[in-house]
């Protein structure tokens, strides 16, 4: 129980945590972190590239094409600092309130 | 479906809005079998470590395999709802300012470090790991999906229950008070619970499906009953506190959003000892303005809404009328006289800026004590008429029936998928047949729940996107309508494209099955 409970402590120290059955204790800790993904993603079965593809695919849509050419943040692309956001943020609200150009819908 | 969207009034905010919960909706397909199945998956595991059956091994490899299509297709669905808040919603995402800003960052942080390092441990660490860690990690991984799951509700039930934070009117934010009062405001903690509870039915029902699949094949039998057993037990317990936990969100929507609640059981003309309705037609004829009956048909439990609200048969429960007309006895307040405090609030609000602009301290001081008071009816400057502060009656009505008749089905499929499989008489029931058929149905049954609980909690907000302080027209970019309508359209074909890859792979590999147990072991994922 208590090595178990050890194991959950030492999370970040991933030393403690492939030690009993995977490698030679003495390896540097990024080699052996490096080791297990290297080794994970190359015994990776037909579906786990599959899905890779797809995740890989599916990033690139979206924050490439979806952030940079039609998601651009608006308050950031268009003000310099936060005070000239705060202030046009505040003509908005005052104006949004005072025409009616934008009614209230369900 | 297309003609339904094609009918959308094509303004901005419209588009916007239609925008958004088409991005939601579509993430809320693959969030609730994360949250859910990463239990199954680890409650199956703690079995197999416990008493060493290969079996349950292979059964957790095989869900653990579904979980892994999912979760590849499903991440970063959510990234693109980041993504149209600094696009399309900016006045809104400016003021609600760090009350979003840290629940999210929180969220981003935990999804991104918890998740990513305990899958790969789930996935790539089987035989290289020792048993008790791999199962810690997939432990965790599921505990660290469902904490990521209590920011991103934490954030949403502020919309609801704005709490814990101040106004500041020279930043235009919203500034954190009490992050506790955020964090553990009756709304956020009720809807967490409730949200996260119907994503693990959901997922429940979802392993029931697939596994009463490979009853009618004749496959799989052990795996599809094991699989039952575990998921009628965690899913009736689910069901349970997902019915109990909705009581408490229905309480905090009498309290905080009584106009919802109203819209939710079809309520014009409140009152004592007010019926919960079972299920009813509405009255297309109905209006504000109108004496007709709002319903055609229905079937009601005389006493129970203001049981259920208030634990007293007879208490009082408003109705939309008397929200609207006011009621000076019952100290509500009518649209108008709250259309007229938000004007103040605003007018005091123009004030403050202009004093201090003119460098009148004295004025401006005057004017923010004004804007303080009235501040919580700020969002009502916005409305234009009362009636503009009732929400879609129909749809926010049908969603929630439609909603508690499936969980109420839920609750019955849980008890007899459970008993069946335990008692080892599934297959030789009379209506075995037929009752596989209900299990694979009732996966999109989940789904058609689920979805209708969000329709329920943000069609019943509207107008507001923020309750009281901000309606969904002032929280929307003064972008241009076309290319809202460009980018929805864009992400109509994304997401199906997404949906059928999901479903297609999901079925071949349902078809397929688990590996054979001679083939276990080695790198998964």
């Amino acid at each position: 129980m208590f090595k178990f409970l050890w194991k959950l402590i030492c999370i970040i120290n991933l030393n403690s945590i492939f030690v009993p059955q995977y490698v030679n204790g003495n390896m540097n800790i990024f080699k052996k972190v490096f080791r297990f993904y290297y080794e994970g993603f190359r015994d990776m079965p037909r579906w786990g590239r599959q899905m890779w593809l797809i995740i890989l695919i599916k990033g690139f849509v979206v924050f490439i094409l979806v952030k940079f050419i039609f998601f651009p943040n608006h308050l950031k692309k268009n003000f310099d600092t936060d005070e000239q956001r705060s202030e046009h943020v505040i003509n908005e609200l005052i104006k949004t309130s005072q025409n009616d150009t934008t009614t209230v819908k369900h | 479906m297309t003609q339904l969207l094609l009918s959308i009034d094509p303004s901005l905010v419209d588009w916007s809005r239609a925008q958004f919960a088409l991005t939601a909706m579509f993430h809320w397909i693959f969030v609730p079998i994360t949250l859910g199945i990463l239990f199954i998956i680890a409650i199956m595991e703690t079995i197999y470590v416990k008493t060493g059956d290969l079996e349950w091994k292979r059964t957790t490899k095989f869900w653990m395999k579904l979980f892994g299509i999912n979760f590849a297709v499903g991440v970063a669905t959510g990234l693109i709802l980041e993504f149209e808040f600094g696009t399309n919603w900016s006045n809104y995402s400016w003021f609600v300012g760090d009350i979003f800003g840290a629940p999210l960052a929180i969220e981003g942080i935990m999804a991104f470090f918890m998740e990513s390092t305990f899958i790969a441990v789930m996935f790539f660490g089987w035989n290289k790991v020792s048993k008790k860690f791999h199962l810690a990690a997939t432990w965790l991984t599921a505990l660290g999906a469902n904490i990521s799951a209590l920011w991103i509700l934490v954030a949403n039930a502020w919309m609801q229950y704005p709490a814990g934070m101040k106004f500041n009117p020279e930043t235009a934010r919203n500034e954190m008070v009490n992050f506790w009062d955020v964090l553990f405001s009756p709304v956020a903690i009720n809807k967490f619970l409730h949200t996260v509870n119907s994503g693990y039915v959901l997922a429940s029902l979802f392993v029931i499906g697939v596994s009463c699949y490979f009853l009618l094949r004749k496959r799989e039998t052990l795996m599809a009953k094991r699989s039952i057993i575990i998921s009628s037990v965690f899913g009736f317990i689910a069901i349970m506190a997902t019915i109990f936990t909705g009581h408490g969100s229905a309480v905090e929507v009498a309290k905080h959003q009584p106009m919802k609640l109203a819209a939710m059981e079809g309520l014009y003309d409140g009152g004592e000892g007010v019926e919960l309705i079972g299920f009813g037609i509405l009255n297309p004829a109905k209006t504000l303005e109108n004496n007709e009956d709002p319903f055609l048909f229905k079937f009601g439990f005389k006493g129970m809404l203001s049981f259920l609200i208030d634990f007293d048969t007879k208490s009082y429960v408003p109705g939309i009328n008397d929200l609207v007309k006011g009621d000076s006895e019952r100290e509500i307040l009518s649209i108008e006289q709250r259309m007229a405090l938000g004007d103040s609030s605003m007018n005091s609000l123009i004030a403050y800026k202009a004093a201090q602009k003119s460098g009148d301290k004295e004025l401006a001081a005057i004017e923010l004590v004004k804007f303080e008071k009235t501040f919580p009816h700020f969002g009502y400057s916005y409305v234009e008429k009362p009636a503009d502060v009732v929400p879609h009656v129909p749809l926010v009505f049908y969603s929630f029936h439609i909603m508690v008749i499936l969980g109420t089905l839920f609750v019955l499929m849980f008890i007899v998928f459970g008993w069946l499989a335990m008692k080892n008489k599934i297959e030789k029931f009379k209506f075995s047949k037929l009752l596989f058929y209900l299990g694979i149905l009732g996966i999109p049954m989940a789904f058609i729940a689920s979805e209708a609980g969000w329709v329920v909690a943000e069609l019943g907000r509207q107008p507001w996107v923020i309750q009281d302080l901000m309606t969904t027209s002032a929280g929307v970019t003064n972008i241009s309508s076309s290319s809202v309508q460009a980018t929805f359209w864009i992400f109509a074909f994304i997401f199906t494209a997404l949906l059928i890859t999901e479903v297609s792979i999901m079925i071949r590999f349902i078809k397929t099955g688990p590996a054979k147990p001679e083939n276990e072991g080695g790198t998964e994922l």
